[in-house]
C-alpha cells in the first residue's frame, strides 16, 4: 500500500466504527461445572477455610468475580485451588485491617517450561498503581515477555478488566493477564495484493477467538505496517456506546517497554481499559489493541477528544517509552515529557560550560604557545566535563516542571503544524496551548531569571529556551515516527568551542541511541558512523565526546573534500549499551528522512513547519559500522518516495544490485595515492624498481591490496593485522600479488620464497628466532612496533592504528645521527600521523604528503557516484547502473574510467601544485601547511564563487559543465538535460569547485586577480 | 540478664480463653484449628506480655486473624520466605501504638511492609519528641519462629506516651 492509499484510510479512520460486542469471543469452557466441583473438593481438604464457607468463596470465584473462560480451561485444579485459598487468605487480612479498600489480591502462576503465566491482581481503573505487587506487573511482562519477541518466541497477552467486584463490601476490580507462547502456522501466504494473509501468520489461539471484524481490522493494519517504519495507529469508535478502541501495530523489537508506557499514557488522559491484547505474528508484527472508557465522574476532557491526543502521543511515546520524565509520580504530559527529554538531552552538548572565567583566560594565555594551550586544554576539559552532568541536568528539569511546561509552549507555539484538518477540529493538546497565555522569549527568559536562583540551573534552563530558538524543522508533531529528529540553525555553538561554523545541524533522540549529523556545505557528503561502547564508562565517555568527535570529522572531511561539489559532512550514532546497532541506524536515516521529504499524508506524514524553507538534501557515506547498510537506506528513501534523489543518497552501494561503485574493486583510494608516489619519483628522477618501500595495511584491505597491485618497487616489509613480513632482498612480487589478488593477510605469505635474510612473525608467535639471532617474545608487540623497525626510501601507511606515529614517539622514526628511517612518506591511511608527527619529520627533510591529500580518491569516486545517481531517472538509472546478469553495462564500464581518469587527474594536479608551491617558497613551508592552506583556499573561494554571479554566466556555466561532469554521463543524458535534473545547489557547488579547483590547481596559491580573469575568459571554451 | 524486666501479665490465661471464642466466632478460621493458632501465638511466636497488657481482645483477635491470612498466602506461594508479617496498631488517642513485623536478625529490609516501620516511627513518634509529647519505645526481637516450617523472627515496636512526673527535682 502506498502512504497515499493508507493516508486516506487513516483519515477515513477517524469516523470508523465498530459494533459493540468485543472484538474476541471467549470460547465457552465445557468443562467448568465438573472443574469447579473438582476445585471444591481441592480447597476442602487443603483445610484452610472453615468447611462452612468453602462451597461459597468456590463458587463466587466462579461466578462473581467476572473471570472468563480461557482461566479456568489452561489452569489446572491444584493452581485454582491454591488461587481461591490466597484470595481467602488476602480477604482476612483486608478484614482485620477493617478497610475493605486494602483487599489486595496478588495471584500469578508461571509455569515452568515458560508456556502460560497468569496474573490477576487488584486493580482501580484509570489509575497507575504505585505501590503494592500491581504496580510492578505491567513493567515485568515487558521485560520479561514482550520486549525481547521474535517470530520464534513471542507471547501473546489477553488481559481484562474483570466485570464484578471482589467482594460484597469492596468495590474494587480484578485485572488478569493472561500469556501464553504463540505457535505459528510453517508457510506463510501472500495475498493478491501482494501484503501478507493474516490468517497465515497467525496464532491458532488467537485465530480461534478473534472474530472476523478483528481479523479484517488486523489484516489492514497489518499490511500498513509492512509498508512503513513507524507504528499505525488507529481508532475505532464503538456504535452506542463511549467506547474507543485504539489498535496499534508496529514492527517487533521496534520499542521496548511500550505496553506500560501505554498504561501511564491512556491513565494520564482518566481513561481506564476493559480489555488489552498484545498479538505477535509470524512475520514480524506484533497488534497491540486497547478497549478504553473514560472514568465516570471525572473532569478529565471527554474521550470523544482525548482518545485523538492519545492517538497522537502514541507515536511519541513509541519512539521514548523509556523516558524517565514520563513516569506515574511526574506532573508531565507525554509530550511535555518528550520535549523534556530531548531538552535534557540537547543541553548535555551544548549549555555554555567554558563561560566568561574562560574567555578572559583565553586572552591572557596564548593558545600557540604549546605549555598554554595544554594548560587552557586541561581546563576547557575539567570544565565540560564537570560542569554540568547529565544527572544534574536532569534534577533541574525535575524541579521546575512550570518553567519546563512554559519552555514546551513556546516550543510548541512555533512549531505545532496548524493545518486546515486541525482548525476544524483543534485536538486537545492544541486547545492546552491555546489556554495557558505563551510567554515571548524575553518574558520566558525573565521568568526563569526570576523564579530560579541558581546560577547552574538558569544556564540549564536558558539552555532549552536556545533550543527552542534555533530548531528549523523537527518531526515532533509528526503523527508517526521512530525518532525525533531535529534540524538545528547551528548559530548557538560557541566560537571559542567549534571555530569554523556548520551550514546545518540535525539532531536525533531515539529510545536506544541519540546522533548528529553536521555538514558544512548545504550540499555535502560524509560518512555514517556508529560509536560503539565497550562498557559504561566508555559509553559514558562517548556520550560527552559525541557532538565534538561528531564536529571533528565533519571538519576533516571537508578539507578532504576540497575538490568535489560536496562539501564536508559527518554523521554519528551512539546507541545505547546492549541495543542493537543496526536498528538505531535505520531509526537514524528514517528520523531524518521525516525533515528531508515534505510529508502528504495526512495522519501519517503531515507537512510540518519548517523555518529553514529551502529543499535539503543529504548524502550518506558508509563509515565505521555502517558498511552493510548503505543498500538499505537508498532503497528505504526510494520507498519514503525520494523519487529524484534515493539513488544518491548513500554511496558504497552494492554495486550489482543498487549501482554503486565500490572503491576496492577499482582501486580508487589507491589510484590518488599513486599519484603522488608518481609524481615523487618523477620529480626526483627514481627508478621505481630501485626504491625501497614499506608498507602497513595488509594485502587483505582495500588499500593494502591494490597499493601491491599497482606499484613495481621493492618492498622490504609488509605490517598488517595478522603480523609482520620482511625481507630485505626484496619481498617476493609475485606472491604478495597473489595475496592482493586473494585479499588475504601476510601470515598467507609462502615463506618458501623468502630469501635467507626474510622472515615472517605472525602475532600469535611466540618465541621466535629472526635471521639476524634476534629474539621476539612476543608476535603482538613485535607487530605493533614494527613500523619503527625498517628503513627504507618510502613509507606507504595503507592501514593501522589511527595516530599511531605521534609527537611523543616521532622520535623512534629517525635514527641515532639524525637521519629519518624513511626519505617519502605517502599518507594511505587517515591519521596514521598526527599533525604534530608530520610536521617533526618534515623539520627533518622527510618529503611527506598527508591523508586528506593523498588520499581523496576514494572521495572523489563516491562524490561521482551521487552525481550518477542525481543525473539519471530511476529507469535510465536501473538500466544502465544495475549490474545485468552479474555483468555491468558497458556505460558502467566507461563510467567508471571516467572516475578513474578524474582522480588521477585531480591527485596529478593537487600534488603539482603542492610541489611547486614547496619549491617556490624554498622549503620555508612544510607540505602539510601547504595542503591545509590549499584545502582552506580552496573551500574559501568556492564559498566566494558559490555567492558571485560567475554561476548565472551561462557560457562560462555550460563550459565549466561539460568539463566537470564525466564525458558518458554528458554523451548519455546531453548538458541541456542535466542542467535540468541536477538540484540548483549542486550545479552551484560543482561549478564554483571545479573554477576554485582547477584555477588553484593551475596558478597556485598566490594567484592573483589578473590570473583569475585569464582563467574565467576560457571558461566559456 | 535484660537490662530492663518484663512485668508479667497475669490475665494472660484468661485473656487467651476469651480470644480463642471471639477467634471462633468470626468464622474465617477452620474450628478445630483455631485452638491451635491462639495457642501457637501466645505461646510459641514469643511476643512478650507487654503486647498482651496493652491491647484488646479484639485487636488481638484480629492480629492472629491476620497471621493466618498471611500463612494461607505463603502456603499458596509454596514458599515459606513469602510469610511476611505485618501487623500494626496505633490507637485513635495515640497513645499506644503497636508494630510487629517479620525480620531477618542484622540486615536492613529493602522490600515488604516492615522495610518502612522504622523510618516511620522515628517520623511519627520519636523525631517530634518535646517533654510535653513523647514516647518510650520498647522493641525486642522474639525468641520463637514464626511458623514450624519459616524461620523468619518477628520484631516487635511498642510504642506508649509518656506520662513525666510535673516537677524534676533540682
Amino acid at each position: 500500500m502506498t502512504e497515499h492509499a493508507s493516508a486516506r484510510d487513516a483519515a477515513h479512520s477517524l469516523l470508523q466504527r465498530v459494533k459493540n460486542v468485543p472484538g474476541y469471543t471467549t470460547p465457552i469452557f465445557k468443562g467448568k461445572e465438573e472443574q469447579r466441583a473438582k476445585v471444591q473438593n481441592a480447597v476442602a481438604t487443603k483445610g484452610f477455610i472453615p468447611r462452612e464457607l468453602v462451597a461459597n468463596e468456590v463458587q463466587w470465584f466462579y461466578a462473581h468475580l467476572g473471570i472468563d473462560d480461557t482461566y479456568f480451561r489452561n489452569e489446572s485444579v491444584d493452581v485454582i485451588a491454591d488461587h481461591i485459598l490466597a484470595l481467602f487468605g488476602a480477604k482476612i487480612l483486608a478484614y482485620t485491617k477493617h478497610d475493605p479498600s486494602k483487599l489486595v489480591i496478588d495471584l500469578e502462576r508461571i509455569d515452568e517450561q515458560g508456556n502460560t503465566a497468569t496474573f490477576i491482581y487488584t486493580s482501580p481503573p484509570g489509575k497507575t498503581v504505585t505501590e503494592g505487587p500491581g504496580a510492578t506487573v505491567e513493567p515485568r511482562i515487558d521485560e520479561q515477555f514482550l520486549d525481547k519477541s521474535t517470530p520464534e518466541r513471542c507471547y501473546r497477552l489477553e488481559t481484562y478488566r474483570s466485570t464484578g467486584p471482589i467482594s460484597s463490601t469492596a468495590n474494587q476490580q480484578l485485572r488478569c493477564y493472561f500469556l501464553s507462547r504463540c505457535t505459528f502456522p510453517n508457510a506463510a501466504s501472500v495475498r493478491p495484493d501482494g501484503t501478507m494473509d493474516i490468517r497465515s501468520v497467525s496464532d491458532p489461539i488467537f485465530l480461534e477467538k478473534a472474530s472476523e471484524n478483528t481479523l479484517e481490522i488486523y489484516q489492514k493494519i497489518m499490511s500498513a505496517v509492512e509498508s512503513r517504519r513507524g507504528p499505525v495507529i488507529e481508532v475505532f469508535e464503538v456504535e452506542g456506546t463511549r467506547e474507543r478502541r485504539l489498535v496499534i501495530g508496529y514492527k517487533m523489537g521496534g520499542t521496548t517497554s511500550f505496553f506500560s508506557a501505554l498504561s501511564n499514557l491512556y491513565h494520564y488522559y482518566s481513561l481506564y481499559s476493559t480489555r488489552k491484547y498484545v498479538e505477535h505474528f509470524s512475520n514480524g508484527i506484533t497488534i497491540v489493541s486497547l478497549y478504553l472508557n473514560p472514568i465516570p465522574n471525572s473532569s478529565a476532557p471527554p474521550i470523544e477528544h482525548s482518545i485523538f491526543q492519545v492517538m497522537k502521543e502514541v507515536s511519541l511515546l513509541y519512539c521514548l517509552p523509556d523516558n524517565p520524565f514520563f513516569s506515574p509520580a511526574s506532573a508531565h504530559a507525554v509530550q511535555d515529557a518528550a520535549y523534556a527529554y530531548a531538552g535534557w538531552i540537547f543541553a548535555q552538548h551544548f549549555c555554555n560550560r567554558l563561560g566568561q572565567a574562560y574567555l578572559q583566560l583565553l586572552t591572557v594565555l596564548d593558545e600557540t604557545n604549546p605549555a598554554h594551550a595544554d594548560v587552557l586544554g586541561g581546563i576547557k576539559r575539567r570544565f565540560r566535563e564537570e560542569t554540568f552532568t547529565r544527572e544534574s541536568i536532569a534534577q533541574t528539569i525535575h524541579a521546575h516542571p512550570e518553567l519546563i511546561r512554559m519552555l514546551y509552549i513556546n516550543f510548541a507555539m512555533t512549531h505545532y503544524p496548524q493545518d486546515e484538518a486541525q482548525r476544524l477540529m483543534p485536538t486537545l493538546s492544541y486547545q492546552r496551548l491555546q489556554t495557558e497565555r505563551p510567554l515571548g522569549d524575553q518574558e520566558l527568559r525573565d521568568r526563569i531569571r526570576r523564579t530560579v536562583q541558581d546560577k547552574q540551573e538558569v544556564a540549564v534552563l536558558e539552555a532549552l529556551l536556545i533550543f527552542n530558538k534555533h530548531v528549523l524543522k523537527t518531526n515532533f508533531y509528526q503523527p508517526t515516527k521512530v525518532a525525533l529528529s531535529f534540524r538545528l540553525a547551528p548559530e548557538f555553538l560557541p566560537e571559542v568551542e567549534y571555530p569554523n561554523k556548520p551550514f546545518g545541524l540535525f539532531f536525533v533522540i531515539g529510545n536506544e541511541f541519540r546522533g548528529f549529523h553536521i555538514r558544512f556545505k548545504d550540499v555535502a557528503r560524509g560518512g555514517i558512523r556508529i560509536v560503539r561502547s565497550r562498557n559504561k564508562e566508555n559509553y559514558s565517555i562517548n556520550q560527552r565526546m559525541l557532538f565534538d568527535e561528531n564536529y571533528a570529522l565533519a571538519s576533516t572531511q571537508s578539507l578532504k573534500n576540497k575538490d568535489i561539489p560536496e562539501g564536508g559532512a559527518k554523521g554519528t550514532i551512539l546507541p545505547s549499551l546492549g541495543a542493537n546497532p543496526r536498528l538505531c541506524f535505520e531509526k537514524y536515516v528514517d528520523a531524518m528522512l521525516d525533515l528531508l521529504i515534505p510529508g502528504q499524508s495526512p495522519g501519517i506524514k503531515e507537512r510540518l513547519v519548517d523555518l529553514y524553507g529551502k529543499p535539503e538534501i543529504l548524502f550518506f557515506g558508509p563509515d565505521e559500522g555502517t558498511a552493510d547498510m548503505m543498500d538499505w537506506a537508498a532503497l528505504h528513501a526510494r520507498d519514503r518516495g525520494a523519487e529524484a534523489w534515493w539513488k544518491s543518497f548513500t554511496t558504497g552501494k552494492t554495486a550489482s544490485t543498487l549501482g554503486g561503485v565500490p572503491h576496492d574493486v577499482y582501486g580508487m583510494t589507491s589510484l590518488s595515492v599513486r599519484q603522488y608516489v608518481l609524481g615523487i619519483y618523477k620529480q626526483l628522477g627514481l627508478r621505481e624498481k630501485d626504491v625501497t618501500k614499506v608498507q602497513t595495511g595488509g594485502p587483505d584491505g582495500d588499500l593494502g591490496s591494490n597499493e601491491i597491485l599497482l606499484s613495481s618497487d621493492r618492498t622490504i616489509a609488509v605490517i598488517d593485522g595478522s603480523g609482520v613480513l620482511a625481507d630485505p632482498a626484496g619481498i617476493n612480487r609475485e606472491e604478495l600479488v597473489r595475496l592482493a589478488r586473494a585479499r588475504v593477510p601476510v601470515a598467507n605469505f609462502d615463506t618458501s620464497k623468502l630469501s635467507k635474510d626474510g622472515y615472517l612473525v605472525k602475532v600469535e608467535d611466540q618465541d621466535v628466532k629472526l635471521p639476524s639471532g634476534e629474539m621476539i617474545v612476543d608476535g603482538t608487540d613485535f607487530r605493533n612496533g614494527a613500523h619503527f623497525r625498517f628503513k627504507a626510501d618510502l613509507f606507504v601507511p595503507c592501514g593501522g592504528r589511527p595516530e599511531a606515529v605521534n609527537i611523543s614517539n616521532v622520535s623512534a622514526l629517525v635514527d641515532a645521527e639524525g637521519k629519518p628511517h624513511f626519505k617519502y612518506i605517502v599518507e594511505g591511511a587517515n591519521l596514521f600521523f598526527t599533525q604534530q608527527a608530520r610536521l617533526a619529520l618534515e623539520k627533518r627533510k622527510v618529503v611527506l604528503f598527508k591523508d586528506s591529500s593523498a588520499n581523496k580518491g576514494g572521495v572523489t569516486s563516491s562524490s561521482l557516484e551521487v552525481l550518477a545517481g542525481l543525473a539519471l531517472t530511476t529507469e535510465e538509472y536501473t538500466n544502465l547502473m544495475v549490474f545485468k546478469g552479474g555483468k555491468p553495462s558497458a556505460f558502467y564500464e566507461s563510467y567508471v574510467r571516467d572516475i578513474q581518469a578524474k582522480i588521477t587527474e585531480n591527485a596529478a594536479a593537487e600534488f603539482a601544485c603542492i610541489w611547486r608551491e614547496h619549491q617556490r617558497l624554498g622549503g620555508a613551508k612544510t607540505r602539510t601547511a601547504i595542503s591545509d592552506e590549499l584545502s582552506q583556499t580552496l573551500n574559501a573561494l568556492q564559498d566566494e564563487l558559490a555567492r558571485s554571479d560567475l554561476f548565472d554566466d551561462v557560457p562560462s556555466r555550460k563550459g565549466v559543465m561539460r568539463r566537470a561532469i564525466p564525458q558518458t554521463l554528458v554523451d548519455k543524458v546531453g548538458i541541456e538535460e542535466l542542467e535540468r535534473r541536477l538540484p540548483e545547489a549542486y550545479q552551484r557547488a560543482l561549478f564554483s569547485v571545479w573554477v576554485a579547483s582547477h584555477f588553484i590547481y593551475k596558478y597556485g596559491v598566490q594567484a592573483s586577480s589578473v590570473d583569475f580573469f585569464h582563467f574565467a575568459r576560457d571558461l566559456a571554451h | 540478664m535484660p537490662g530492663y524486666t518484663t512485668p508479667v501479665f497475669k490475665d494472660k490465661e484468661e485473656q487467651r480463653a476469651k480470644l480463642q471464642s471471639t477467634v471462633t466466632t468470626k468464622g474465617c478460621i477452620l474450628c478445630e484449628l483455631v485452638a491451635n493458632e491462639v495457642q501457637w501465638f501466645y505461646a510459641h511466636l514469643g511476643i512478650d506480655d507487654t503486647y498482651f497488657r496493652n491491647e484488646s481482645v479484639d485487636v488481638i483477635a484480629d492480629h492472629i486473624l491476620a497471621l493466618f491470612g498471611t500463612k494461607i498466602l505463603a502456603y499458596t506461594k509454596r514458599d515459606s520466605s513469602k510469610l511476611v508479617i505485618d501487623l500494626e496498631r496505633i490507637d485513635e488517642q495515640g497513645n499506644t501504638a503497636t508494630f510487629i513485623y517479620t525480620s531477618p536478625p542484622g540486615k536492613a529490609v529493602t522490600e515488604g511492609p516492615n522495610a518502612t516501620v522504622e523510618s516511620r516511627i522515628d517520623e511519627q513518634f520519636l523525631g517530634v519528641s518535646t517533654p510535653e509529647r513523647c514516647y518510650r519505645l520498647g522493641t525486642y526481637r522474639s525468641t520463637g519462629p514464626t511458623s514450624s516450617t519459616a524461620n523468619q523472627q518477628p520484631c516487635c515496636y511498642f510504642m506508649s506516651f509518656c506520662r513525666l512526673p510535673m516537677q524534676a527535682m533540682a
